[in-house]
């Protein structure tokens, strides 16, 4: 009795289980009394799994036997095939009434006590008999189904020996009791017919008690109603309140004594406040450490080698919501083991490592706490799924057609849904998800399922907050004051708008504001909360902004208020539903001063104000493909700033080589001999007019104007002005730019957008031509590699990806791609040395950045002399420096396709050329 | 004879009532914190020590337009499917107990804008006495 945590573990699961027995027996009652409800069957039904499950873990093998039994016994009463009997409901309620017998004792049922084994035997022996009565002809189902297939052959040919024989015309429910009695009686007589034997038992069970009484006495813990702790937290928050009030009063008074009174008020008010949040909160380690156990039983059993990981156990949630996600967890874990992951033999014919891998994540996520569980096994077999759920009526086969293959996954949430050909004591009666489901939503949660066939399931967890404790931001717009969640929080700007660097720019009625090169959309949030202008300034004369930029999956914007005034840790409170379906607001806090504040839902907001639409679009798309994916942080949409030319069509160009966009009179632009150019900032802009690049017919239709639209672009620290008809819009678009199907010399290529095909202009080409209309193709043949060599490029940016695939592919370069630092050094680790000639990394990437990533590189052995080259926007002399410091051969300007060229050559085939 | 006890209330001089068990307490009119957005009928989030309660306008939610007269208003604060709903009514009245053979069903010709608020109607000496159920008004809120 040392380790005192294995007794811990099993006295939360007598606990646990004390408490399914209760809501069994009052559920049963209610059955008995009143209407027959599926609803309720399915309840108890549950219970009985999840009862099952749990004591066969602990090796309460007679409860598990017991649970078996009565699942199978209720199987078709759930499905509706026999009806409940009064019979059935005691036969029943004696079962649970033994279950409870052996929770009291559990030292015996755990020393494997023959007498406990016996009359759990006698207990089943009886249930199946009045089972058996119950059913009428139809019923398919013999004594000998309702074992467990795996179990000893020899426990089932005790029991079936037990068993009355069929013609036994004997009444039913007395044999359980006079077993029972007559083997009390024969074990005592036994026990005590000698004195000796009687002390002897006395010291033992004297010393039996000592034991008992030690940990008893060592617990630290109690069970405390939920309600009482929610009792203390309101009566915490009143005691603030007024706490607050003590202080403010105290402003005006100087009495001493009152003020240390008030100072140790505070104090203590504080404190208490902060403890009383603590016992609500508990990590979820709580939870998952079991499963540790879980897991290592299940894959002893199940013949399979399953390593078991937790990452995020430190993070908290509150202790109802634990309690809650406790059964979909045991579930989707037992799941994982039994169908996800194979047989060591099937892994290694499908060249996977022979052990499985289970890991289960857990993170905060805004509001939220999200809950990933993921296998490596064999993936759900959807087919099968969707072949299952058009033979049980769930999905009708018209419907079934139009599924995307997510959609699929989710239907094995549906009721009773299970494809396993057997029922196995561990899972397969596909009761397992409908738990997770039904307890997810119960506390507002989702589940989501993606698979990849072959190589693993993922099932990801959202679980609200309602009580969490969140970092927040406190701001205010016009009077009113809100919070927001700081893990969305990702920087907060104050720009003067009498400088010169910042201003914000009008984009077809988005206001934008240029960050770092990056424009980053504006959303004024008192705009968009429509709020009642009290501050009497306008947008306009208004001359400081503050900006908070704010993430939503992975796309900042600018959300512009008023004032910034704190951070505070919050206590999410949550919102009626319909409030909560304006979604823009996630929840609401008491503030310190008694007010209420409603928390931003920023992603909602995002929604709200448009900007999410297409990124959204790729979202979804993406959590179809897989499990891979979802760590693949590789912005797949790229923005592209649409315009017209002459004629029919739409024309773009990627938005990241925008500098600026202008509207410059026609009296500044002059054409001095070939070129043209105009008066820009105190310098000469040289402008190209793309119609007469493209040699594109004047139309009818052109409206004169008394103003040309210039796009902006900087190539070599210099700027050129691209004059287009009109500029549109940007628009994200989340398909490659495919190839022209025929070369043209200023076009990239084409997109499609949802309606359209626009054409992509090579602006850096266009102006290469007009300014060096010899060089580029000379050079090309002369900047070949000799050798095909073999890059890894990271590179966060697609657009940077394909203009630099497009560089190297005419000098007999292969690319390699990779999203990020994280990415590119993963796929470095698992290549064998001299797979890659090359490594080309971008400086500023999210998860690992360039820097790290070299560092890390060169700390490689079999890479440590590989040449890297840094490929970045970020070109400060300091920059440079570090770059060389942390084991970058060179460091050199985006969009320089020479200068790229020349220095992999250099690298890679050592001599200047 | 069974009996019934209601918390009455006056919303635009009519008599109102709901079950005493369903109300937790009134209150004067306290700070609410708006809620941009939201329906006109939510006049915001009251802080009811710790516990914050959506303050929602009977007069706004029955749609009864006329102007409020000059009595302060007050909270029927209730409590229902997990949530805390003040209620905004113009006047508050007695607790009365009413017999159940008082009661009859909404008739069918009332106003639905109120009527589909209403558990049905007692009849009480000189008055009409509208029972509101709480649960109708948070189904409809979320439907």
């Amino acid at each position: 009795m040392s380790s005192n945590a294995p007794d811990q573990a099993i006295s939360e699961f007598i606990a646990e289980s004390e408490e399914i027995i209760g809501r069994l027996n009052s559920n049963l009652s209610h059955l008995e009394s009143g209407p027959f409800t599926q609803e309720k069957i399915d309840s108890i039904y549950r219970d009985i799994h999840t009862l099952k499950g749990t004591s066969q873990l602990f090796g309460f093998i007679n409860i598990g036997l017991i649970g078996h039994a009565l699942e199978a016994c209720l199987e078709p009463v759930r499905s509706k095939r026999v009806g409940l009997t009064p019979k059935l409901i005691n036969v029943i309620f004696s079962c649970l009434d033994h279950v409870d017998h052996i929770l009291k004792s559990p030292e015996k049922e755990l020393t494997k006590d023959n007498a406990t084994k016996k009359e759990t035997e006698s207990v089943i022996a009886n249930l199946i008999e009045v089972a058996v009565d119950s059913q009428d002809g139809n019923f398919k189902l013999t004594r000998e189904n309702y074992f467990p297939p795996d179990d000893t052959e020899v426990t089932k040919q005790t029991l079936l020996a037990l068993l009355p024989k069929k013609d036994d015309s004997n009444p039913i429910s007395s044999p359980t009791q006079k077993t029972t009695k007559s083997q009390d009686n024969q074990k005592s007589s036994s026990d005590l017919s000698k004195r000796d034997d009687l002390e002897a038992t006395l010291l033992r069970v004297k010393s039996e008690l000592e034991v008992q009484e030690s940990p008893a006495s060592e617990a630290s813990t109690i069970r405390v109603q939920i309600s009482v702790l929610d009792r203390l937290m309101n009566l915490a928050g009143e005691m603030v309140l007024l706490r607050n009030q003590v202080l403010q009063y105290s402003q005006k008074n100087d009495n001493f004594e009152f003020l240390n009174i008030r100072q140790r008020l505070d104090l203590v008010t504080s404190e208490l406040q902060e403890d009383v949040m603590k016992t609500r909160m508990q990590p979820i380690g709580n939870v998952l450490s079991k499963f540790t156990r879980v897991v290592r039983e299940i894959s002893r059993d199940l013949n399979k080698k399953i390593e078991f990981t937790v990452k995020g156990a430190e993070t908290e949630l509150d202790k109802s919501l634990l309690e809650a996600i406790k059964d979909p967890l045991t579930h989707i874990i037992r799941n994982s083991c039994d169908h996800g992951i194979e047989t060591p033999e099937e892994r290694r014919r499908n060249s996977k490592s022979e052990s499985g891998h289970v890991e289960v994540l857990a993170f905060q996520e805004g509001g939220q706490v999200i809950i990933e569980i993921s296998d490596d096994g064999r993936g759900l077999n959807l087919p099968k799924i969707l072949a299952k759920a058009i033979e049980m009526g769930v999905v009708s086969p018209e419907k079934a057609a139009t599924l995307l293959e997510r959609d699929i996954a989710q239907l094995i949430f549906a009721p009773g849904f299970s494809t396993a050909e057997h029922i196995s004591t561990l899972s397969g009666r596909g009761v397992g998800m409908d738990v997770v489901k039904t307890n997810i939503d119960k506390v507002g949660g989702t589940v989501d399922i993606t698979t990849k066939p072959g190589r693993g399931t993922k099932i990801r967890l959202r679980i609200p907050l309602t009580l969490a404790i969140v970092p927040a931001m406190i701001v205010r717009s016009e009077s009113e004051v809100f919070a927001i969640p700081q893990i969305k929080v990702q920087e907060l700007l104050r720009i003067d708008l009498d400088s010169e660097n910042h201003k914000i720019e009008n984009l077809q009625g988005q206001s934008i504001f240029r960050l770092r090169g990056h424009l980053l959309p504006l959303v004024f949030l008192n705009d968009l909360l429509d709020l009642p202008n009290q501050s009497g300034r306008t947008k306009s004369n208004n001359d400081i902004y503050n900006i908070v930029v704010l993430t939503t999956d992975g796309e900042p914007f600018g959300l512009v208020v008023d004032e910034i005034l704190d951070t505070a840790d919050i206590v999410v409170k949550p919102l009626p539903q319909f409030l909560k379906r304006l979604s823009t607001f996630s929840g609401s806090t008491i503030m310190g001063d008694g007010s209420v504040a409603l928390i931003v839902d920023v992603g909602g907001i995002a929604q709200k104000a448009n900007l999410k639409t297409a990124t959204q679009m790729s979202k979804n798309d993406k959590s179809r493909r897989g499990i891979d994916d979802v760590k693949n942080h590789f912005i797949e949409n790229q923005e592209l700033l649409f315009f017209s030319l002459n004629g029919q069509g739409k024309y773009c160009l990627p938005l990241i080589l925008v500098h600026r966009l202008e509207e410059l009179p026609f009296q500044y632009i002059e054409d001095v001999g070939r070129e043209r150019i105009a008066r820009y900032r105190d310098s000469i802009l040289p402008i190209i007019n793309l119609n007469q690049y493209f040699k594109l017919p004047h139309s009818s239709q052109e409206t004169q104007r008394d103003k040309s639209s210039v796009i902006v672009v900087s190539k070599k620290r210099r700027l050129f002005g691209i004059e287009v008809n009109e500029i549109y819009d940007v628009i994200n678009i989340k398909s490659d730019i495919e190839s022209p199907l025929q070369e043209r010399k200023g076009v990239l290529g084409n997109v499609i957008n949802e309606k359209q095909i626009a054409t992509v202009i090579d602006a850096l080409g266009i102006i290469e031509d007009i300014t060096e209309p010899n060089k580029t193709t000379a050079s090309k043949s002369q900047k070949a590699l000799k050798k095909r060599a073999r890059v890894l490029f990271a590179e966060d940016t697609r657009f940077f990806v394909q203009h630099v695939q497009k560089i190297l592919a005419e000098a007999n370069i292969e690319l390699v791609h990779a999203p990020d630092g994280d990415a590119a050094f993963k796929v470095l680790k698992n290549a064998s040395a001299g797979e890659f000639d090359l490594v080309l990394s971008d400086i500023e990437m999210p998860i690992m950045n360039g820097f790290e990533l070299a560092e890390k590189i060169r700390m490689e052995p079999k890479w440590k002399s590989i040449p890297m080259i840094a490929l970045s926007t970020r070109f400060r002399e300091a920059d440079v420096k570090k770059g060389i410091e942390v084991g970058f051969n060179q460091y050199l300007e985006k969009l320089k396709a020479d200068q790229l060229l020349e220095a992999i050559k250099n690298q890679l085939e050592g001599v200047v050329a | 004879m069974n009996s019934r006890q209601f918390c009455t209330f006056l919303v635009a001089d009519r008599l109102y009532g709901i079950d005493v068990m369903n109300v937790q307490e009134i209150t004067k009119m306290m700070a609410a914190t708006k809620v941009p957005l939201a329906p006109n009928f939510v006049h915001g989030l009251i802080n009811l020590r710790g516990q914050i309660a959506t303050a929602v306008g009977l007069r706004e939610l029955f749609d009864l337009n006329e102007v409020k007269n000059n009595t302060e208003s007050m909270n029927v604060v209730c409590k229902g499917e997990g949530l805390l709903l003040s209620l905004i009514v113009d006047q508050i009245g007695d607790v009365i107990e009413v017999e159940d053979a008082a009661f009859e069903a909404t008739p069918e010709t009332i106003n639905p804008g109120v009527g589909r608020f209403m558990q049905g109607v007692y009849k009480i000496s000189g008055n009409l006495l509208s029972i509101i159920d709480v649960k109708k008004i948070i189904e409809v809120l979320n439907k």
